[in-house]
């Protein structure tokens, strides 16, 4: 009898072969890529892991309990496969056009890159793998204890449960040394594939081995099987239509959504070609697979005891014939079985939870504009995917230690169906129908997901176990409506079938609505059409390129972008760094990293990533490089728009300065002009003051012209005098100095007051006013307004030419203020001039007559701005006619 | 004999607009054969699933007219290899790089 230690031993060896090819599959891949690594062959037997343990070892007993029923697994997807034409052709070309990295990025990317889908169908995906991982894990503890049993060792829980607890500590070790060796940017991974494609071998050979054997060497011949088959309890056909055509379906729709059939159908896919062979070399496989089924459990049924398990028939008939090779050789293939199904289930699982649930949610976590290095992201991508691999193993033994090992696996395979197939409408819709958005699809995988729960998953620990009693016989809260097993009344239908009409219906039926009703995003309308109408927009089967081939054109691209010299000697020192001569390096990925960093100085990032990836990959632009190109663009465009309004602004701050430069000349001719004033008006009574006195000094004179000299002198001196008054109180005033002294008085007053100072007793200049109008109280500098009264006055009394000069002084109120005129009837003041008579030194006309320095004016523009009022010269008043709008308020205080 | 024979230019100038026409009305016999493939391809899985669902109509609750699982057996096995073997031929057969008729819209001759 074979013993325990001896069948770890071999199980050991076999994985160390399995370890050995893995190793020199990715050895040789990294070295060429070889034709033989990436043939047809290859990816049909890599197909093969669609065949679990479940199927191995479970495809006879279920025939031993329900006949041919097991047949609709494998029919289903035979028919997808055979119909490649419709349906894979299309999922493989996206998957190479978008570099999709597993079925939740399809479903994420379809639906314009959504996050919240990626978690959506990640978390379906955990939820319903994790039990059909733990269904492997007790398949290889059963497996185990077959032939522990048959030594005469009797194993306790403790005992499976530790074998299942190496397998998930070696699975976790096999997966995380080859399915997170290298990050490639298309997910694949030739070590695993290979291996998995030497376990397809080993397992169609031990259940063929099997067959053989019980056909020819127990069974007697074909013949003679037949006819025992007619003859044994599951020889006749009673299949119920309704689970025939559910469950092909059913396996059809989960060949497709299945994480790991996505994996290798999809992601692990090199050539659109090799469809070709797989669409009748996997229908051939499956067929060999399920060929001596019926015979070896119907022999099973024969041969062994009342009650022995026929899920352990592959095992235990050939144990039972003394045929010790030929079971080894059957529990390696269950072994194949369990161990590849487990390494790509936990590869796609991983590679699913690290893309949409710790990346995402680290990104987040990190301040915005970090280090986003793109081997920073690396380094955490690899680490989150081996953290996820140990998780996911975790979480399946986690599961098979807490559900005992029971019969409650048994079943979970179909469950595990149903609950993938809820991705199955978004799959579609997303890819035949523009019109599906992420609205609908997020609804309907929502809603599919809580009816599988309820209807099914929840049910299938057992009642009373999660569920109680009373909800799965009244429903919750004595809703029978709403039982799991018989939702809205159906009664009567199988469990799977109910579960799988209500949930798919419901699904399908919220994803239409929802994508009927809702509006889709920009991206999200792109990314439908670049789905839906892929081969109008990708080229056709890919080619393949040789290393060399790509350098050359990477070398030719670089050249455009940094000159020919800089690219030539890049590629020369990357080419040396790799220990080889000329200017052609490997394309490895850290060359093809280096390098777009390096043209990533000169084109912006994702351009970069966009032509370097064209030449690598052979894949066109993907919607997202575009994005990223144009948001490039928009920030050149911006950075360049911010130059035009800075190089603006430093343009209008030119004019300003030159404004400022023209008004700082102006000002300084303007000063240098009133300098020569000042000294011309100071000079003209200066002389005349120096040459009297000097007369007077020289003597010899009468009396009389001594008095007029003399009389000459002192005036010309209080000329002086006042000009030098009127210049030191333009200067306060300008300055903005000198005290205002707020008094109170009457309009009439001051007026009176300033006629009076100017015309003294003399009148020789009439003044009309109507005095009982010009009752208006005042608060303010009265002193002066007075002064500037005055000045007007005293302008009329020098300028006023008529032949009886005549001054109307009147109060108006205008728009609210108070104003008072000062109209003369003489010829006025040309138009020309009235612009310069407010400014300093400017006198019109006749010098002599005007005798003043040209102050007066200037004066009391001052004035009145100090005052907060506004002396203006008003034209076409039939002589000079100035108005003075009174400070408001004190116009105001009068009221 | 000095100018061009009219008859050949407007012959040849119609020639040229047919092979300009997106979707030519007829193709030559190999292009036409490719198509026809397609075709077979696709149809394939959907004779393949009627086969299948054929046995449910032989269940009933008569008596004695029920067939044997062994026969079910062999017809249903029967139907696989056919196919298979369908596929494998018209997989040999197909050009797989001619897919300029995706762009047509499925508007074929």
């Amino acid at each position: 009898m074979i013993n325990f230690n001896l069948l770890a031993g071999i199980s050991l060896g076999y994985v160390a072969l399995l370890f050995l090819v893995a190793a020199l599959a990715e050895r040789r891949a990294l070295r060429a890529p070889s034709r033989w690594l990436r043939s047809p062959l290859i990816y049909t037997l890599s197909l093969s892991i669609y065949c679990t343990a479940w199927t191995f070892y479970g495809a006879v007993g279920y025939a031993a309990r329900s006949g041919l029923e097991y047949l609709t697994i494998y029919l289903g997807p035979s028919l997808v496969m055979l119909g490649w034409w419709w349906i894979l052709r299309k999922l493989v070309r996206i998957g190479r056009t978008q570099r999709i990295t597993s079925i939740a990025d399809l479903i994420s990317s379809r639906f314009g890159k959504s996050t919240s889908l990626g978690v959506i169908v990640t978390l379906l995906c955990v939820v319903g793998i994790t039990p059909y991982i733990a269904l492997q894990l007790q398949s290889l503890a059963l497996s185990f204890g077959v032939f522990a049993g048959a030594a005469g060792a009797d194993w306790e829980r403790s005992d499976f449960n530790s074998v299942a607890l190496w397998a998930a500590v070696g699975l976790t070790l096999f997966t995380v040394l080859f399915g997170t060796r290298n990050l490639d940017s298309s997910e694949r991974h030739n070590g695993v594939v290979t291996a998995i494609a030497l376990e397809a071998v080993v397992k169609l050979a031990a259940l063929l081995a099997v067959g053989i054997f019980v056909v020819w060497g127990l069974g007697g011949g074909p013949t003679e099987v037949m006819d025992r088959i007619a003859a044994s309890e599951i020889g006749v056909w009673d299949q119920s239509a309704g689970r025939w055509m559910g469950l092909t379906f059913l396996a059809a729709a989960a060949f497709l959504c299945l994480p790991r059939m996505f994996h290798v159908l999809v992601v692990e896919n090199s050539s659109e070609r090799h469809l070709l062979t797989a669409s009748w070399a996997f229908p051939l496989y499956v067929l060999l697979m399920s060929l001596f089924v019926v015979p070896i459990a119907v022999v099973g049924l024969e041969l062994m005891p009342e009650g022995a398990n026929p899920d352990l028939f592959v095992l235990t008939v050939p144990l039972s014939q003394g045929q010790e090779g030929l079971a080894t050789l059957a529990f390696l293939g269950g072994f194949s079985s369990a161990t590849s199904m487990v390494i790509v289930a936990t590869i796609a699982l991983a590679t699913m939870v690290s893309n949409h649930i710790v990346l995402p949610l680290w990104l987040s976590s990190r301040p915005a504009g970090g280090a986003m290095m793109s081997g920073d992201v690396r380094a955490i991508v690899l680490v989150a995917r081996r953290f996820s691999i140990a998780g996911v193993l975790a979480l399946g033994y986690i599961y098979y230690y807490l559900s005992g090992g029971s019969g409650a696996l048994a079943s979970i395979g179909l469950i595990a169906f149903v609950g993938l197939a809820q991705i199955l409408p978004a799959m579609i819709g997303g890819i035949f129908w523009r019109g599906a958005t992420r609205t609908g699809a997020a609804l309907g995988l929502v809603l599919g997901f809580v009816i599988w729960l309820w209807t099914l998953f929840l049910p299938s620990f057992g009642e009373g176990a999660v569920m109680s009693t009373q909800v799965m016989t009244e429903g919750p809260f004595g809703i029978a409506f709403l039982r799991p097993e018989a939702l809205f009344g159906t009664m009567g239908l199988d469990p799977i079938l109910h579960a799988t009409f209500w949930s798919l219906f419901l699904n399908t039926f919220a994803f239409v609505v929802g994508s009927l009703v809702s509006f889709p995003t920009p991206i999200e309308r792109l990314q439908g059409a670049q789905f839906v109408n892929v081969f109008e927009h990708s080229p056709g089967t890919p080619t393949w390129k040789p290393a060399a081939g790509q350098a050359e054109d990477l070398l030719i691209m670089s050249q455009r972008i940094l000159g020919a010299n800089e690219a030539q000697e890049a590629f020369e020192r990357a080419a040396v760094l790799q220990g080889k001569t000329g200017f052609l390096p490997d394309v490895t990925p850290e060359f093809v990293q280096s390098l777009e960093r390096q043209l990533s100085g000169s084109v912006g990032a994702a351009t970069a990533h966009a032509m370097v990836s064209q030449v690598t990959e052979g894949s066109s632009v993907s919607v997202q490089d575009l994005m990223a190109v144009a948001d490039e663009a928009a920030q050149i465009l911006e950075y360049s728009s911010k130059l035009e309004a800075k190089s603006d602004e430093l343009e209008r701050t030119a004019r300003a300065l030159s404004d400022a430069n023209e008004k700082l000349t102006a000002l300084s001719i303007q000063k240098d002009a009133f300098l020569s004033q000042i000294s011309h008006e100071l000079r003209t009574p200066m002389t005349s003051i120096r040459s009297f006195s000097e007369i007077l000094r020289d003597g010899d004179l009468d009396p009389d012209a001594q008095e007029r000299y003399a009389q000459i002198i002192h005036s010309e001196a209080e000329r002086l005098t006042r000009l030098l008054d009127n210049l030191l109180d333009l200067t306060v005033l300008e300055n903005g100095q000198g005290v205002i002294n707020r008094e109170q008085g009457q309009l009439r007053d001051l007026l009176d007051r300033a006629v009076s100072a100017a015309c003294g007793e003399g009148d020789r200049l009439l003044i009309r006013r109507d005095r009982a109008s010009e009752t208006l109280e005042l608060d303010t500098d009265l002193d002066r307004l007075v002064q500037v009264f005055i000045n007007l006055i005293a302008n009329a009394l020098k300028y006023c030419d008529a032949e009886r000069p005549e001054l109307k002084i009147q109060l108006r109120r205008l728009r609210g203020a108070y104003v008072i005129d000062f109209i003369d009837n003489g010829s006025g003041i040309p138009s020309e001039s009235q612009d310069v008579i407010f400014e300093k030194f400017s006198r019109l006309g006749d010098q002599a007559r005007a005798g003043g320095a040209g102050l007066g004016l200037a004066i009391c523009r001052e004035v009145m701005e100090r005052l907060g009022g506004r002396i203006a010269y008003l034209p076409a008043q039939g002589g000079a006619a100035f108005r003075v709008w009174l400070p408001q308020a004190q116009a105001m205080a009068a009221q | 004999m000095s100018g061009p024979d009219p008859r050949t230019t407007s012959q040849s100038r119609r020639a040229t607009v047919d092979v300009d026409a997106p979707n030519p009305v007829f193709l030559e016999q190999s292009g036409y054969r490719q198509r026809r493939l397609r075709d077979a391809l696709r149809m394939l899985p959907v004779f393949g699933a009627v086969l299948w669902l054929l046995p449910l109509f032989r269940s009933g609750p008569e008596e004695g007219s029920a067939p044997g699982n062994a026969a079910m057996l062999i017809y249903i096995f029967a139907v696989w290899s056919s196919l298979i073997v369908l596929a494998w031929f018209l997989s040999r057969r197909l050009r797989f790089d001619t897919d300029a008729e995706d762009r047509g819209g499925g508007r074929q001759p």
